[in-house]
């Protein structure tokens, strides 16, 4: 017993001990109304929390769903070496206009023949790959490229290696023409008439003389505007004419000389290309890589394949698969 | 843990293996076991605000009332466990809470009169105890340190002596000195609420 409960048990009067009664009332209450206070404040945290997880959750969930919708969709985009077979393929109707990259991948699903409409002849399926295991290529079809490889044998001469050499690039030659987001203008008509018609040494020379045309033309515009200049002042320093050419046509000479079976001259083509348009990159590095295998530089070759194949958005990765495989 | 259980609110009863246990637990005013009874009772009190046309704001008001004096009963041990649910007797006392918040709203446009007969003890109980507490917290305030801390720590906090003496949370290093310096703030706070009355004619 405390001191003043002794003092209100003895001493206290009444009005003491009636004021004493409402204190400690008073001070209960307070009590009860702190504690209830403690926990309404514990129960709106803990619904905090609960809700925070909830939209946790939530959130993971939509991240797993989208990321599993990529997954699908990605895996469904076709390859782009596929149309040029579909758009000759008796079955599936031509093309009226060309169509870019992207309305290529929105369409491809759509056009593609049901896989038992395919020729059996056609396919090459394509087993589970045990240098990049995670690729899953179980039910992968890939066509056989639409045009065989150039013949290296008339080219460099007999010999078992120029044979296997062509024989595994016929499996690999998805080559086609026109390259991807390539737009070629008027001054490339005679060009590219010759390269539809798949003559690529007249195709190659047609090149040289615009190449020539345009170092001529950029010659004469630089001659007069040296002209111009010595004419303000006398002591200024000519510009040289350094050959220019641009990209498209470094594109279309690499594309020639792929074809035509000189990897190591289109390599240095494909080098010489500054500020080559995005839309091309996929099939430029897929060319670049074929043109690496012919000029026998397979090391460098199976970099690049492997850098394709690992890439789940590049268009060319199952072919990719396909050479890792075939040069196993 | 299970991923429905991570995204559910802990059930707050889940430690409380029977109604006794759940209602030792009340006595001794446990979080949980107060958070269990009033989860209990939620969907009821929501039911009375409806079945009362009282305003949907009014479900934590009914329950914050009911549970106060469902606590004082218990704690003045005018409720005794008999075997039942507490949540129920929680229930019962939120129906005549709801019935005189229906009253008080009545009374802007009827005559007290009218009414009178129909008071409950347990609830002007309660409002004597609120208005108590009022008086209490102004005393408390008129006092000032170390009186304040003293007696809130103690009578209202319920901290034991020798942790208050262990945090060092007043100026007193002794239990005993803490409980004299206590005794004396007491004395000081009934002779203020004594005055208080003597003003009032109460």
């Amino acid at each position: 017993m405390e001191k003043y409960e002794q003092y209100l048990s003895d001493n206290a009067d009444d009005d003491e001990r009636r004021a004493a009664a409402q204190v400690l009332e008073g001070l209960a209450g307070i009590r009860l109304e702190a504690k209830l206070r403690e926990v309404a404040a514990e129960q709106a945290a803990q619904h905090r929390r609960t809700l925070w997880r909830r939209l946790l959750f939530t959130l993971a969930a939509l991240a797993f769903l989208a990321a599993v919708a990529y997954w699908f969709f990605n895996k469904n985009v076709s390859t782009p070496s596929v149309p040029p077979i579909e758009k000759q393929a008796p079955s599936s109707p031509s093309p009226t206009k060309k169509q870019t990259p992207e309305q290529y991948k929105l369409e491809k699903p759509r056009e593609k023949p049901p896989i038992a409409q395919i020729k059996p002849q056609e396919e090459v399926p394509v087993p589970p790959d045990p240098i990049l295991p995670t690729f899953a290529l179980q039910d992968e079809v890939i066509p056989v490229p639409l045009h065989a490889a150039p013949d290296l044998v008339a080219a460099r001469g007999q010999g078992e290696a120029n044979a296997a050499l062509k024989a595994l690039l016929d499996q690999l030659w998805y080559v086609d023409y026109p390259p991807f987001g390539l737009k070629i203008d008027a001054t490339y008509d005679s060009a590219d008439k010759l390269l539809k018609k798949r003559d690529f040494s007249a195709a190659y020379l047609a090149l040289e003389q615009i190449e020539q045309i345009q170092a001529d033309s950029l010659s004469r515009k630089i001659a007069r505007e040296n002209q111009k200049q010595l004419e303000k002042d006398p002591t200024a320093s000519p510009v040289a004419a350094s050959p220019m050419a641009n990209d498209t046509l470094l594109y279309l000479k690499a594309y020639c000389l792929l074809e035509m079976g000189e990897g190591q001259e289109a390599i240095f083509y494909f080098s010489r290309m500054r500020f080559p348009d995005p839309a091309w990159i996929p099939q430029l590095t897929w060319y670049r890589t074929l043109a690496l295998l012919q000029a026998d530089k397979r090391s460098e070759a199976l970099a690049l394949f492997n850098t394709i194949a690992a890439n789940s958005g590049h268009p060319y990765r199952r072919q990719a698969r396909k050479a890792l495989k075939l040069l196993q | 843990m299970r991923i429905t259980e991570w995204l559910t609110p802990a059930n707050p009863c889940r430690q409380f293996e029977n109604n006794e246990q759940l209602f030792q637990a009340l006595k001794s005013l446990n979080n949980s076991a107060i958070r269990c009874v009033q989860n209990k009772a939620m969907p009821s009190a929501k039911k009375l605000v409806e079945q009362y046309k009282l305003a949907p704001e009014s479900v934590d008001e009914l329950l914050n009332q009911s549970s106060l004096i469902f606590l004082r009963k218990i704690e003045d041990g005018s409720y005794q466990f008999q075997g039942h649910a507490p949540s129920s007797y929680l229930v019962e006392i939120m129906k005549r809470v709801a019935l005189s918040m229906t009253r008080k709203r009545q009374t802007t446009y009827e005559s007290i009169e009218d009414h009178h007969d129909l008071h409950d003890p347990d609830i002007e109980a309660s409002n004597r105890q609120r208005e108590s507490a009022e008086l209490v917290r102004q005393f408390l305030g008129q006092m000032g340190e170390p009186c304040e801390s003293v007696i809130r720590l103690h009578h209202i906090e319920g901290y034991p002596d020798d942790e208050v003496v262990r945090q060092g949370w007043t100026r007193y290093t002794t239990t005993d000195s803490l409980k004299i310096k206590r005794s004396d703030c007491m004395k000081k706070l009934i002779q203020i609420a004594r005055q208080w009355r003597n003003t009032n004619n109460i």
